[in-house]
């Protein structure tokens, strides 16, 4: 059982899943103390075990029915040669087998279907014989002539398949251990048969080991092979833009993971500042109220300036992705602010802060990624939009307020108005700008990079999902 | 205690006392009791979290102790106290008593070592403020100890339960060890606010709550407000899911379902085609934006 929920396991780990040896274990306990054979128990008892976290809930129904379900388990052919082990374990001496054939194994209870199997792996331990293999590897796939035809096919043959390979993954559970003990008990009452026992038990546990393995390894190769390197490496590498066209799904659901990421971390950060310093001042004036003694600890609120943030985001065509998943990031950190505002434009501005300073994280990841900006897309025109966004919320920028510009900077060769962004620099902290192009495709085309860049305190390309959460790890 | 022989009778047990759990929830729970191993409930605000943690109380026959977790919770609140002002209350009214003691002493140093020798006075049970965790391991009979929201605590009180939840025992430097007669059935939940730590979520079992599928929805509510007909009830859901897909701020959770419901049974409402319908949606929508939405949307004009 053990070695099944490793395997099992393995399969989660391939696919970024982080499971620990302890929760195996929980897992193989687990499953020992309900019927396994009731396919729904048993999945939901993996799940609670070894999964910790709602967003691996997919990933886990997609492995486990790889793992457990029996469409496309390639069928056995029952008659196909088998190899005849090359390692057949030494003869011991007769004492060592007498004494073997007349220990029980077979637990009480146990029924037909346990007790063929049981009976199969006792003769491939003691013979070495290669049919008993191929007749515990047919009890494990369920492609045993002897499985009735109508069970063999509907729905029931999942939860069919898997009772048997669980009961053959407990059986030779139960042999390995009665071998041990076997070897153990033999080894006290004789200590001169103990070398002969341990060598006698060694070979028999690699019979066991290919028992197992036989048990578990098609699907696990059937497993692990979805799960490449496609989906493993570099998310943080793929484009946003592209994300966003070709897989939304995925993309928020990458974002929800960064999401949380920044919101876990920063709330660490923030506790770390909490509590002050002992403020004696004031816990003496408390101490007053109980005769002088000292019972209320006060300490000094450590102050904090944290500064406004002001983002404009350029929500027309192709920068919307981009724009929108920095918004969803943003958000995760908005304790980091004391105000944040935040306007989209295209031609025109529009304050959009609202709705994002309400919404809990979740949502207004939803929210940015589903609901469109602004109601009717339109050709951006960076000059008209900087204009406006002067003459109504200039006054926002003040020496505490970060502005961030999001944007391709592609104007359709309308006036770019940069002096505007020049005194934006000089009233506001700094000026970031994100630019979802990369930098060999600014200033081609329509791009305007170059006439906005020299004012900015800081202008950088921004295409990938991983430049994206490093810029917004680090913002302050 | 009794303890459920499967996660069917504990399915059955909690629908007698009108806890609706599904299959998922029963396993899950299930497991917990029998594997003694923490649950830890995750899932969206009002799906049932901290009942289920009260039911399971129910269910085995078990005290129900409650941590409430906040922001800044630590060890003092959670577990155990002394309490201060009480001790330099006895002392006060004591004071000749410690006079007494004191009086034959020379120096400072002789009056305290006088009165250390009747420290254990102080340090006693008497003076010790039993928090919940404290209880829950002093209930000779276990208890189901509920931990409610601690994506709410501080990372450090995270790591401070970590340790409680590996050995159930504490020490009061004062007192000694306090173990755990019977360890007792632990349940935290969590709003999924913040990431929990690895090291805590890998000590407990783990159930993920969602909103409840519409016919679940109905039984909770038949459970509930077993006194709404079932015409109304039925009126009452396909309501419910119409203002659900509406664009609201807050789209109403079961508790607010539930209490609607029972409004509507409050008012003798037998249909909701009616002028008094637009009343009784404050119980339903907690904000003001969401309301008015809602009225102008489904409801007749009074
Ligand atoms: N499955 C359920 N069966 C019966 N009542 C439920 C169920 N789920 C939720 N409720 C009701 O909804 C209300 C809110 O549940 P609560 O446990 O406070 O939610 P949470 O702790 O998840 O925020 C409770 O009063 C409870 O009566
Ligand atoms: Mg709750």
């Amino acid at each position: 059982m053990k070695r099944l929920m490793a395997d099992f396991a393995a399969t989660l780990r391939s696919a970024e899943v982080p499971v620990s040896t302890a929760e195996v274990l929980d897992a193989a306990r687990a499953v020992e103390t309900l019927d396994p054979l009731q396919r729904d128990l048993f999945r939901i008892t993996l799940r609670a075990t070894l999964i910790k976290s709602q967003r691996h809930h997919a990933v886990f129904e997609r492995c486990f029915a790889l793992f457990f379900d029996p469409e496309g388990a390639p069928a056995v052919a029952i008659d196909a040669p088998a190899q005849a082990p090359d390692d057949a374990p030494p003869s011991p001496p007769e004492e060592l087998e007498r004494r073997w054939r007349q220990q029980e194994v077979l637990s009480e209870g146990a029924d037909a279907a346990e007790e063929q199997l049981q009976e199969a792996l006792r003769e491939m331990l003691d013979r070495g014989d290669p049919r008993a293999l191929e007749l515990i590897r047919g009890l494990a796939t369920g492609a045993l002539r002897d499985v009735p035809q109508e069970a063999r096919e509907g729905a029931f043959t999942g939860l069919l398949l898997l009772g048997r390979r669980l009961q053959a993954a407990r059986a030779v559970g139960r042999l390995r251990e009665a071998l041990r003990r076997f070897a153990e008990a033999t080894a006290a009452e004789r200590p001169a048969l103990e070398e002969d026992a341990q060598r006698w038990l060694a070979a028999r546990e690699r019979r066991l080991d290919e028992a197992e393995a036989l048990l578990v390894d098609d699907v696990r190769a059937r497993a692990t092979r979805t799960f490449t390197a496609a989906e493993r490496q570099g998310l943080r590498g793929r484009n946003i833009v592209e994300l966003y066209l070709r897989d939304r799904e995925l993309l928020v659901e990458v974002m929800q993971r960064f999401v949380r990421k920044l919101a876990t971390v920063h709330s660490r950060r923030l506790r770390r500042r909490r509590r002050g310093q002992l403020d004696i001042k004031r816990t003496l004036r408390a101490s007053l109220r109980t005769g002088g003694a000292p019972v209320r600890l006060e300490h000094r609120r450590p102050k904090r300036r944290k500064g406004d943030l002001v983002i404009l985001c350029d929500v027309s065509g192709s920068v919307r992705a981009m724009a929108q998943a920095t918004l969803a990031m943003i958000h995760a950190l908005a304790g980091l602010w004391d105000h944040i505002r935040v306007f989209a434009f295209t031609d025109d501005v529009e304050e959009i802060s609202e709705r994002f300073a309400h919404h809990d994280p979740e949502e207004v990841l939803r929210w940015v990624m589903e609901a469109p900006l602004f109601s009717a897309p339109r050709p951006s025109n960076y000059g008209r939009a900087f204009r406006r966004f002067e003459q109504r919320y200039g006054r926002l920028l003040g020496s505490r307020t970060t502005l961030m510009v999001l944007g391709d900077a592609r104007n359709n060769g309308h006036l770019t108005e940069h002096h505007l962004v020049e005194g934006w620099q000089r009233r506001a902290r700094r000026v970031l700008w994100l630019n979802p192009e990369p930098a060999t495709a600014w200033d081609t085309g329509d791009s305007e990079a170059s006439a906005y860049r020299p004012f900015c305190t800081e202008f950088r390309a921004c295409t990938t999902l991983g430049q994206l959460e490093e810029f917004v790890a680090q913002l302050r | 205690m009794t303890q459920p022989d499967s996660p069917d009778t504990l399915q059955r047990q909690l629908a007698e006392q009108r806890y609706i759990a599904d299959d998922t929830v029963a396993t899950v729970a299930f497991l917990a009791i029998a594997m003694r191993r923490p649950l830890l409930i995750e899932g969206p605000a009002g799906v049932g979290k901290t009942e289920l943690a009260r039911q399971l109380a129910a269910a085995c026959e078990l005290p129900l102790i409650r941590l409430q977790c906040y922001e800044g919770l630590d060890e003092s609140k959670a577990l155990y106290e002394w309490a201060y002002a009480r001790q330099l209350l006895y002392i006060q009214l004591l004071k000749e008593k410690v006079d007494a003691l004191t009086d034959g002493a020379t120096g400072l140093r002789e009056a305290i070592e006088a009165l250390a020798r009747h420290e254990d006075a102080f340090f006693s049970e008497r003076f010790l403020l039993h928090r919940p965790l404290l209880q829950a391991l002093q209930t000779p009979e276990g208890a189901v100890l509920l931990i409610d929201e601690v994506d709410k605590s501080d990372p450090e009180f995270e790591a401070f339960l970590l340790e409680f939840l590996a050995d159930f025992a504490v020490t009061i430097p004062e007192l000694g060890t306090v173990r755990a007669a019977t360890p007792p059935v632990v349940v935290l939940t969590s709003n999924d606010q913040r990431d929990l730590s690895d090291a805590l979520k890998r000590r407990c079992l783990y159930l993920y709550i969602d909103y409840p599928a519409p016919e679940l929805e109905e039984s909770i509510i038949a459970a509930r407000v077993p006194e709404a007909g079932e015409s109304l009830r039925r009126e009452a859901m396909a309501f419910i899911r119409e203002v659900r897909a509406l664009d609201l701020r807050k789209p109403p959770g079961i508790s607010e379902s539930i209490d609607w419901v029972r409004s509507l049974g409050a008012l003798k409402l037998e249909t909701l085609a009616g002028p008094r319908l637009r009343y009784t949606l404050s119980a339903l929508l907690k904000h003001h934006g969401d309301l008015r939405r809602a009225i102008d949307a489904l409801t007749p004009a009074p």
